[in-house]
């Protein structure tokens, strides 16, 4: 299977896209490089070759042969990110982190919700990276495969608590909390039935209604709100302040927002 | 009529996507459009020549959507619903749907589209079945409601 990998300008994706997606019926990956963006695909090559049109937008166009077979593709092109400078964050067949990044390695080939590309998940760990003085109790609730309960390990947070709805979730946290070294309790909790484990440290990183819920329950001090849209934001926040809690921070990327709220 | 309601143009554009094309008795096109796009990629689920062009991507369980003006007037895009369905079913698939109505303030009379967008995750494949439909119309926006 062919890849093409080509480049443009950050500021120039919107128009590059114009001209490439109506001819890439499966759609395009995209990443950030800096000051530009890799835009790639796969498979069938584009109903017409796109480099006329794209002309000056073209900053470079290299091609690939993949494996068919997806899995194996992903393998090949993991790269894993980086946060705040400090941390990198990669899947098991990743290359290993750059030198000087301290790395965490999440396995979510279970289903487990965030491997950590989600926005929800960058936004998370990137304002966990900025609160004063880690340390203390802290729970991950939603916590998928567990990145974030990994994650505040790895800071000095302890006691940490995974909880998740599926058992799946939890069973992908306890090994991943393995993998990376760390101690991490987790269990099967329904967050709208039952109540959430007490923390100083809270990361929910769970739909709006939950957090509706959750707000009037919890007993942390500092809360990472995540998992709600752009628009959703005023409602949870207003839930929050309702217990007594301020915004201190937001992060807002790709239509989702993250509060850190704090009382 | 409105030449951008013009049924040949959106077929030709839509075809390679499988994008279904029909006129409205009275004027107005109604487009549908599925596909089964990867994780993290970002595909074409609708395009309406001259008007607009939707965009889907989904990361794990969750839907982003971006649209995409393809004229040079105002445009109010309004949202019916919130992504819904965000409990997880017991099979590990999740489903979402959103669905909105778009005001395209053109001359003589704006054109108004009724979206609707589902979408079903597969975790273990990371992928994303994507199902679009849309009603165009020369039209004001009281003209249409959007099924529950």
């Amino acid at each position: 299977m062919l890849r093409t990998t080509i480049t443009v300008a950050r500021e120039d994706v919107e128009e590059a896209l114009d001209l490439l997606l109506p001819l890439l019926p499966a759609g395009v990956f995209q990443t950030p490089l800096g000051e530009l963006t890799e835009i790639a695909w796969h498979g069938d090559p584009p109903l017409q070759d796109p480099r006329p049109a794209l002309g000056a937008l073209l900053r470079s166009w290299e091609e690939c042969e993949l494996p068919d077979d997806p899995q194996a593709w992903r393998r090949l092109l993991g790269r894993g990110w980086t946060v705040g400078d400090r941390i990198h964050v990669r899947a098991p067949e990743d290359e290993s982190a750059p030198d000087g990044l301290e790395e965490i390695v999440v396995d979510a080939a279970s289903g487990a919700f965030g491997g950590g590309g989600h926005p929800t998940t960058r936004h998370c760990l990137e304002l966990m990276l900025g609160l004063e003085e880690p340390g203390g109790s802290f729970a991950d609730l939603g916590c998928g495969a567990g990145i974030l309960a990994v994650f505040a390990a790895r800071l000095g947070y302890a006691p940490v608590i995974a909880v998740d709805v599926e058992a799946r979730s939890v069973e992908s946290t306890r090994a991943n909390a393995r993998r990376n070294g760390v101690e991490v309790a987790v269990a099967v909790v329904d967050l709208i039935e039952q109540p959430p484990p007490p923390a100083a440290t809270i990361a929910a990183n769970v739909p709006l209604q939950i957090h509706q819920v959750l707000a009037e329950r919890l007993v942390a001090s500092t809360v990472l709100v995540s998992g709600i849209s752009r628009d959703g934001a005023a409602d949870a926040l207003e839930a929050y302040r309702a217990q007594g809690y301020d915004e201190r921070r937001r992060v807002e990327s790709h239509g989702w927002t993250t509060l850190l709220v704090s009382r | 009529m409105n030449p951008l309601l013009d049924p040949r143009a959106a077929a030709e554009a839509g075809a390679p996507h499988g994008q279904l094309v029909s006129a409205l008795t009275g004027g107005g096109l109604v487009l549908t459009c599925h596909k089964v796009i990867d994780d993290d990629a970002r595909a074409l689920i609708l395009l309406a020549p001259g008007l607009f062009r939707m965009d889907v991507r989904s990361h794990d369980d969750s839907l982003e959507v971006m649209s995409r003006a393809l004229h040079a007037v105002p445009a109010r895009w309004g949202t019916h619903e919130s992504p819904a369905g965000a409990s997880p079913a017991a099979d590990g698939y999740q489903a979402g749907r959103m669905a909105w109505t778009v005001v395209i303030d053109l001359r003589p009379e704006p054109i108004t589209a009724s979206i609707e967008l589902r979408m079903t995750s597969d975790r273990a494949t990371r992928t994303a079945h994507f199902a679009a439909h849309a009603v165009i119309r020369e039209r004001g926006v009281e003209a249409f409601a959007v099924g529950g």
